[in-house]
C-alpha cells in the first residue's frame, strides 16, 4: 500500500489574467495550472522571464487573487493567518527596509510572528550567524551589498521555522560561496522534512537541489516531473562500470551490433542530458509551436543606437559571422545534430575561428560528401593565414570605399 | 576618553532603541486624565440613571453628552481589547512606523520648525499691546500652528508609509506574515498617533511654558505709579479672563415651533404658501425673526429679561456677562445708551394668565454707552444664581429711536468661573488630537486605495472641504435642489470646523468634557471609525502585487 503523503500546496486550474483599468483582460499570466506539492518535497519552478513563475508565487501567497481556479496551502486558503504562520517567503528582490539594520529587521519580523523577547533574541542571533552577518548586524540594510541583503532576506524567511519555504531566485546576487551555502541549506531543510518551492533561472542550482521540477512557458505547464525522470533518455541504455579495457569495449560493441544491427550507434560516456539543455529544448519547442507569452522573447539584434561606429571593425565581424554560418551549415545536416542551443553569439571567439579555419578547406569536400555525413572533428588550431586574408580584404574594401567617398565628395 | 565616547554612543543607541516605547508612554500618561474622567463619568451616569434618569437626560445637551460618552467608552473598550489581544503584531507595525519617521527626519524637522517659530511668535505677531491680547494671540497661533504641522505630519506619514511599502514591494514580504491586513492599517494608525500625540504634548508643554512667562508677576517699580497700576490691572485681566475656565451658558430661547406652524397653516389656507419650498423658506424666516425679536431690546421700553440655566449655585464663583450688541437697521448709530439689570424670581407675584415666575430686578449700574458689534464683558455677583442654578439678566435700551439686539447664537452669554486654565487647556488638546486622529484615519483610507500623490492630494481636498463646509452651507441656505445638494455634501463631509476649541480657550470659556466627548465620538470614533472600516475593506480586497497596466 502506497504511503499517504500530506499535500502542502495544491492548485486546481489556477488561472490569472491581468486586467487593465477598465476591467479588460490584457495578459494571461497563468493558464490552468494544476500543481501538487507534497510534504518534504523540493519543487523547482522553472521558466523564462514572464512565464508565470512569480505570478504563481504571488497567488500562493495571496498577494494576487486568481481569475479562475483554486489555491490551497496546508488545506486552507492562502490568506488564512494560520496558513501564513507555516510559510517563509524570500522574494526575488530583498524588499526590506533600508533604514533598519539586520538585527532590527529580524526583530521586526519576529514580532509579527508573536515570538517572545527571549525566543526572538535567540533566533535572531542564530540566523545572523547562519547567514554570516555577525559583523554587519548593526549596519543599516541600505548599506548592504545585494548579496548581503539576500542573506538577510533568507534569514527573515526562516525566522518562524517555516514548514513551507518559498524561495524566489534564491541564489541571485549571491557569491559562489553564498550560492553553495544556499544549496546546502536547502538540502539541510529537506532533510528536516520541510517543503520547499524554488523559483529559479539558474538551472544547475535547481537540478542539484530539487526533487521535482515544473517548467512553465507562457503561463502553461510544459513539463513536470521528477528531475531524474525528465532527464532520462528512455531510448538509450547507459552502462556504468569501472574502467574497461579497449578490447572488452570492442567486444561489447560487437555484441550490441549483432543484437541491434550494425547501424546501432554506440557512444561511450554519460548519456545523461544536462537540465539546462533539456530546459532550452522545452522552451525552443514551445517557441516553434508559437505559444504566446507575456514575457521576454528570444533576443534580437542590438538596437541601432548601440551599434558600433567603427565601420571597418563592423565589416570584419560581419564577415566572420557570415563565414561561421557557412561553416555550420554542413554540420547542421549531420544526423547527430545537437538539440537547439542558445542563439549563436556574434562575437568571434577562438572556437569560431578554429571552425572557420577548418571550414575553408573542408567546405567543398563537405558539400561533395553530403551523402555520407560524418561528424566533423573540430580542428583547434587557428589558421592565421585565413585571418590575415580576411583582414586584408576588409582593409582594401575600406580603402576603396573611402576613395569612392572621397571621389564623390570631390 | 575613548571609553566615555563609547559609553555615550551606547547610551544614545539605547535611547534610540527605546524611543518608540517612550513616546507610547507619553501618550498613555497624556491620556490618563481623560480615561480617569470617563471612568468617573460612567460611574456617575450609572448612579444618576439609577436614581433620577429624568434629571440627567432631561436636556438635549445631556442626551448628546451621554451618547458621546457611551461611544467613547465603548470605543475605548474596543481599542483596549484590540491592543491587548493583538498588541505585539500591531505594535510591531506601529513601532516600525515611528522608527521610519525618525529615519526620514520628518518629525524632527517639524519639531525644530516649531521650536524655532514658537518663541518668536510674541515678537512677530501684531497685538493690541496689552498682556491679554498678547497671551491670547500667542496661544491661538501656537496651537493652530501645532495642529497644522501635526496634521501635515499625520497625512504625509500615513500616505507615504503605506503607499511607499506597496510601491517598493515591501508589503509583499509583510503580507506573507501571519497578520490580518486590517491589523497592518491599525498599526500604521497607532504609530502615527503615538508620534503625533507625543509631539503635541511636547509642543503644548512649551506653549504653556511661554504663557506662564508672559503672565508672570513682574516688577513695575521702574514705571510711574499710574502706569504700574495699569500694568498690574492688565496682568490681573489675563488671569481673570484668559487663564481661567468659565462655564458658558446662553439665554433660554422659547420654542416657537407651534407659532411657526400656525403661521404656515394660515399661509396655506390663504393661498400665500403653495409649494414645499415656500413652506421651508417661511419656517426658516419666521424662526429667525422670532428668535431675534426675543433677543432684542426696543427703545424706551421695559427691560428685556433673559433666563440662564445650568449654572452652579455657588455664590463664591464669580460671574461675567459677555455681550455683543447688534443693530437691525444699519442707519442706527454705532453706539447707544443702555442699562443692565440684575433680576430674580419673586414668589407670589404672578399675574393671572402669566406663564413662568414673576421677575423683578435692580440696575447693575447707571446708564452707559455700549458699542455695536464689539464683544464686551462686565462682572456680575456670584449670588445672582439661585439654588436651582438659574440666573436672570435684563437690559433696557435707553436709545430713543432704534432697536438693538443680541445674536441668539452667542451674542449674549453668562460665564461662571469653575476652574483654572490647565484643565481647559488639556481638554482643548484632546479635541485637537481628535482632529489629527480623523485626518490620520482618512489618510490611511486614501493610502489603502490610491497612490501616494493622489492619496495626499485627496486628503488635502477633504480637509479643505471639511474646513469650509459650514461656510458653504451658510451661503447655500436658499431653497432649491442645487443648494440642498451642497448642504447635504457639507453635512456628509467631516466637519473639522465644528469642533474648534482654541477660540473658547483663549476667551476663558470652558471646553467641557461633554464637548470633548462629542469631538472624540464624532471625529475619532464616528468619521474616523467609518474611514478605517472603509480602509480595511478596500485593503482586504486589494491585490497588493497587482500589475497596473
Amino acid at each position: 500500500m502506497a504511503k499517504k503523503t500530506e499535500t502542502v500546496i495544491e492548485t486546481v486550474e489556477l488561472t490569472k489574467v491581468y486586467k487593465d483599468f477598465w476591467g479588460r483582460g490584457r495578459v494571461k499570466a497563468l493558464d490552468s495550472l494544476s500543481l501538487t506539492v507534497s510534504k518534504g518535497e523540493v519543487l523547482g519552478l522553472l521558466g523564462p522571464n514572464g512565464s508565470g513563475k512569480t505570478t504563481t508565487v504571488r497567488l500562493l501567497l495571496g498577494l494576487l487573487f486568481p481569475t479562475r481556479g483554486l489555491v490551497y496551502m496546508f488545506g486552507r486558503g492562502p490568506r488564512d493567518v494560520d496558513t501564513k504562520k507555516l510559510v517563509g517567503y524570500m522574494p526575488e528582490e530583498s524588499n526590506l527596509y533600508s533604514y533598519l539594520n539586520a538585527e532590527e529587521t529580524l526583530n521586526f519580523f519576529g514580532r509579527l510572528f508573536g515570538l517572545s523577547g527571549a525566543e526572538r533574541t535567540k533566533r535572531v542571533d542564530s540566523l545572523i550567524e547562519m547567514v554570516g552577518l555577525q559583523r554587519a548586524r548593526r549596519r543599516p540594510i541600505g548599506e548592504f551589498s545585494k548579496g548581503m541583503a539576500r542573506r538577510i532576506g533568507l534569514a527573515q524567511a526562516l525566522i518562524n521555522d517555516p514548514d513551507l519555504l518559498i524561495l524566489d531566485e534564491p541564489t541571485t546576487g549571491l557569491d559562489p560561496i553564498g550560492s553553495k551555502e544556499m544549496k546546502d541549506l536547502i538540502g539541510m531543510l529537506r532533510k528536516r522534512g520541510k517543503t520547499i518551492l524554488v523559483c529559479s533561472h539558474l538551472l544547475a542550482d535547481v537540478e542539484e537541489t530539487c526533487d521535482r521540477v515544473c517548467i512553465l512557458y507562457g503561463g502553461k505547464v510544459r513539463a513536470m516531473g521528477e528531475v531524474k525522470d525528465l532527464l532520462l533518455k528512455q531510448e538509450m541504455t547507459q552502462i556504468r562500470s569501472p574502467k574497461v579495457p579497449e578490447p572488452v569495449l570492442e567486444h561489447i560493441a560487437e555484441l550490441i551490433h549483432s543484437s541491434l544491427g550494425s547501424d546501432a550507434l554506440i557512444e561511450v560516456g554519460s548519456p545523461t542530458q544536462k537540465l539546462e539543455e533539456f530546459f532550452l529544448e522545452v522552451v525552443a519547442t514551445a517557441r516553434r509551436e508559437r505559444l504566446a507569452t507575456s514575457g521576454a522573447e528570444a533576443g534580437g539584434r542590438a538596437a541601432e543606437f548601440l551599434a558600433p561606429k567603427d565601420e571597418a571593425g563592423e565589416a570584419l565581424v560581419d564577415k566572420l559571422v557570415a563565414a561561421s554560418q557557412r561553416a555550420e551549415a554542413p554540420a547542421e545536416k549531420a544526423p547527430q545534430a545537437q538539440p537547439a542551443g542558445p542563439e549563436p553569439s556574434s562575437a568571434p571567439d577562438e572556437g569560431l575561428l578554429a571552425e572557420l579555419a577548418a571550414s575553408r578547406d573542408e567546405a567543398a569536400k563537405a558539400e561533395e560528401k553530403q551523402e555520407e555525413p560524418k561528424p566533423v572533428a573540430p580542428d583547434t588550431s587557428v589558421r592565421h593565414d585565413l585571418l590575415d586574408d580576411l583582414l586584408d580584404e576588409v582593409k582594401e574594401g575600406g580603402q576603396k570605399e573611402g576613395r569612392g567617398n572621397g571621389e564623390e565628395a570631390g | 576618553m575613548k571609553r566615555l565616547a563609547e559609553n555615550l554612543k551606547g547610551l544614545l543607541r539605547w535611547i534610540v532603541r527605546w524611543l518608540p516605547e517612550a513616546l507610547l508612554l507619553i501618550l498613555l500618561v497624556g491620556l490618563a486624565p481623560a480615561v480617569l474622567f470617563f471612568a468617573q463619568a460612567v460611574a456617575e451616569t450609572a448612579g444618576k440613571v439609577w436614581s433620577d434618569s429624568g434629571a440627567l437626560f432631561g436636556s438635549r445637551a445631556g442626551k448628546v453628552n451621554a451618547l458621546a460618552w457611551t461611544v467613547c467608552v465603548l470605543g475605548g473598550l474596543g481599542l483596549t481589547w484590540l491592543i491587548l489581544s493583538r498588541l505585539q503584531c500591531i505594535w510591531a507595525v506601529a513601532r516600525k512606523m515611528i522608527v521610519e519617521a525618525m529615519h526620514r527626519k520628518v518629525a524632527l524637522v517639524i519639531l525644530v520648525f516649531f521650536v524655532v517659530l514658537m518663541p518668536s511668535l510674541p515678537f512677530i505677531l501684531k497685538t493690541e499691546g496689552n498682556p491679554k491680547s498678547q497671551v491670547q494671540i500667542v496661544v491661538t497661533y501656537a496651537l493652530a500652528l501645532s495642529q497644522v504641522l501635526l496634521s501635515l505630519l499625520a497625512v504625509l506619514l500615513c500616505t507615504a508609509s503605506v503607499c511607499g511599502e506597496i510601491d517598493n514591494k515591501q508589503i509583499q514580504v509583510l503580507d506573507s506574515k501571519p497578520m490580518p491586513r486590517w491589523h497592518y492599517l491599525v498599526g500604521k494608525l497607532l504609530g502615527v498617533m503615538v508620534l503625533c500625540s507625543a509631539l503635541l504634548f511636547l509642543m503644548a508643554g512649551s506653549v504653556y511654558g511661554l504663557v506662564l512667562v508672559l503672565s508672570r508677576d513682574r516688577d513695575f517699580s521702574h514705571l510711574a505709579p499710574w502706569e504700574a497700576r495699569q500694568a498690574q490691572l492688565d496682568l490681573a485681566k489675563v488671569r481673570q479672563e484668559v487663564l481661567v475656565t468659565r462655564r458658558s451658558v446662553y439665554p433660554v430661547i422659547p420654542d416657537y415651533s407651534a407659532a411657526v406652524e400656525e403661521d404656515v397653516r394660515k399661509g396655506r389656507e390663504e393661498g400665500t404658501i403653495t409649494t414645499p419650498l415656500q413652506m421651508l423658506r417661511r419656517r426658516l424666516e419666521l424662526h429667525k425673526q422670532l428668535r431675534n425679536q426675543f433677543m432684542s431690546a426696543g427703545p424706551m421700553r421695559a427691560p428685556s429679561v433673559w433666563r440662564f440655566e445650568g449654572l452652579k449655585p455657588d455664590p463664591s464663583l464669580p460671574l461675567t456677562l459677555r455681550f455683543k450688541p447688534r443693530r437691525f437697521n444699519y442707519q442706527a448709530p454705532g453706539s447707544f445708551p443702555g442699562q443692565w439689570f440684575l433680576c430674580r424670581e419673586v414668589e407670589g407675584g404672578q399675574e393671572a394668565g402669566q406663564e413662568g415666575p414673576s421677575i423683578t430686578g435692580e440696575p447693575l449700574s447707571g446708564v452707559r454707552t455700549y458699542v455695536v458689534d464689539r464683544a464686551q464683558e462686565i462682572a456680575l455677583p456670584g449670588a445672582l444664581v439661585n439654588e436651582g442654578g438659574v440666573a436672570y439678566v435684563g437690559f433696557a435700551n435707553a436709545a430713543t429711536e432704534y432697536v438693538y439686539y443680541f445674536d441668539p447664537d452667542g451674542g449674549l452669554e453668562l460665564l461662571q468661573r469653575t476652574e483654572g486654565f490647565l484643565p481647559n487647556y488639556y481638554r482643548s488638546l484632546l479635541v485637537i488630537l481628535s482632529h489629527i486622529l480623523l485626518l490620520a484615519c482618512i489618510s490611511t483610507m486614501a493610502a489603502a486605495a490610491l497612490s501616494f500623490p493622489v492619496a495626499s492630494l485627496t486628503v488635502g481636498g477633504i480637509f479643505i472641504a471639511g474646513m469650509i463646509s459650514p461656510w458653504v452651507a451658510s451661503i447655500s441656505s436658499e431653497p432649491g435642489i442645487f443648494p440642498a445638494l451642497i448642504r447635504a455634501l457639507c453635512y456628509v463631509l467631516p466637519q473639522f470646523a465644528r469642533f474648534g476649541p482654541i477660540g473658547d480657550l483663549v476667551n476663558g470659556r470652558a471646553v467641557g468634557w461633554g464637548y470633548v466627548g462629542q469631538a472624540i465620538a464624532v471625529l475619532g470614533f464616528g468619521w474616523g471609525g467609518i474611514s478605517m472600516l472603509l480602509a480595511a475593506y478596500i485593503y482586504h480586497k486589494r491585490e497588493l502585487a497587482r500589475v497596473i497596466l
